[in-house]
């Protein structure tokens, strides 16, 4: 049991330095992040933020990831004919002291099966992948707004 | 005046009349704007329909009779879109005062496969008790769609259960006589839909 517990924590460890060892993306800054509080039932909530790049080199985030979710998938909502279409991007491209918001009714994180409730006042750590770097930012979770 | 100075004056007036008939009937639409959408000049009839109400009994046409409804077709596998619509018609409720009891939200799930009676009653009553919530099958809901003008569509995602729905952006707005009476459309502005709704709700109180 001890040893088990001793293997789990070395693995934990392994992995948050593992985290640690990644550079930050270069130039990437994500502000205002947030999420609307969701019906409790809810498997999927959004989360909204500000991209910004402020280096001299363009930035692909390809991937966002978050232990509080199953899975975090970033998506695009628009209106066609009346219609309103959500769609998969495979990324987000920033360029060169350029920005990206992230907002309601446009682009959005959509995150999957929260792995437990968030309510008013929680904050998740969201992390922004960018080839071999990674950038954390804080998300708060408030109250949907009306 | 001679004659021929009459006949001509009144063909001009005629010609006047006929075009000012012509234009009335060819601008003529069925449909009046109002600040949050459009309005039919006639409404259409819904027929009676099944479906199954968050509750778990039958939702029907009987559900829609005595009072104003504005229906929302939606999904609760939507992150972004339903629960700001649902929090807007939250903030309409409120706003409409006494009025909101000859109203009611009906939230329309076009996903049966996921969106069971349950998840659609705690995911609806989370932004007000008072929200109706029903789905149906797929026959069922293209059936009603194709009568209360609404459509939607499966968008196939990396795995069975992610799966993604197009749906029409439109709230349905039903008279207490049960037909299609306009249409509410995005963007969508709280203060306009509160006026709006409050204006037809208190004529045909």
């Amino acid at each position: 049991m001890r040893t088990r517990a001793a293997v789990a924590a070395a693995i934990l460890l392994l992995c948050h330095a593992g985290a640690q060892a990644l550079p930050a993306c270069e130039g990437l800054k994500v502000e205002d992040g947030w999420i609307p509080q969701a019906p409790p039932v809810a498997t999927v909530m959004a989360g909204y933020a500000r991209l910004s790049n402020g280096g001299d080199r363009p930035l692909h985030v390809d991937a966002v990831k978050g232990a509080d979710f199953g899975s975090v998938e970033l998506h695009q909502m628009s209106m066609q004919n009346g219609m309103m279409q959500m769609r998969p991007l495979r990324g987000l491209d920033l360029p060169a002291h350029g920005s990206v918001e992230l907002a309601e009714g446009g682009k959005h994180l959509m995150l999957l099966n929260p792995r437990h409730p968030l309510q008013p006042g929680d904050n998740v750590t969201l992390e922004f992948h960018c080839g071999k770097q990674v950038t954390p930012a804080q998300f708060a979770v408030r109250p949907a707004p009306q | 005046m001679s004659n021929r100075v009459l006949t001509w004056s009144l063909l001009a007036a005629f010609a006047v009349l006929f075009g000012i008939a012509a234009g009335m009937v060819l601008l003529h639409t069925d449909a009046r704007p109002i600040r949050s959408g459009t309005l039919l000049e006639r409404p259409r009839p819904v027929p009676d329909f099944a479906l199954t109400g968050s509750d778990g009994k039958p939702f029907t046409k009987a559900d829609l009779l005595g009072h104003w409804d504005v229906v929302y077709v939606g999904y609760t596998h939507c992150p972004d879109v339903c629960p700001t619509t649902l929090a807007l018609l939250k903030a309409v409720a409120a706003g409409l005062g006494d009025d909101r009891k000859r109203l009611r939200v009906v939230f329309l799930s076009i996903d049966p496969e996921r969106d069971t009676p349950e998840t659609l009653a705690q995911y609806t009553h989370y932004f007000n008790p008072d929200f109706l919530a029903a789905t149906g099958s797929n026959e069922q809901l293209d059936a009603l769609g194709s009568k209360l003008g609404f459509v939607y569509q499966k968008v196939p995602g990396e795995t069975p259960q992610s799966y993604l729905m197009d749906h029409s952006s439109a709230l349905i707005l039903i008279d207490p006589k049960g037909e299609v009476a306009g249409y509410l459309t995005p963007p969508f502005k709280t203060e306009d839909l509160v006026g709006d709704l409050k204006q037809l709700v208190e004529r045909t109180a």
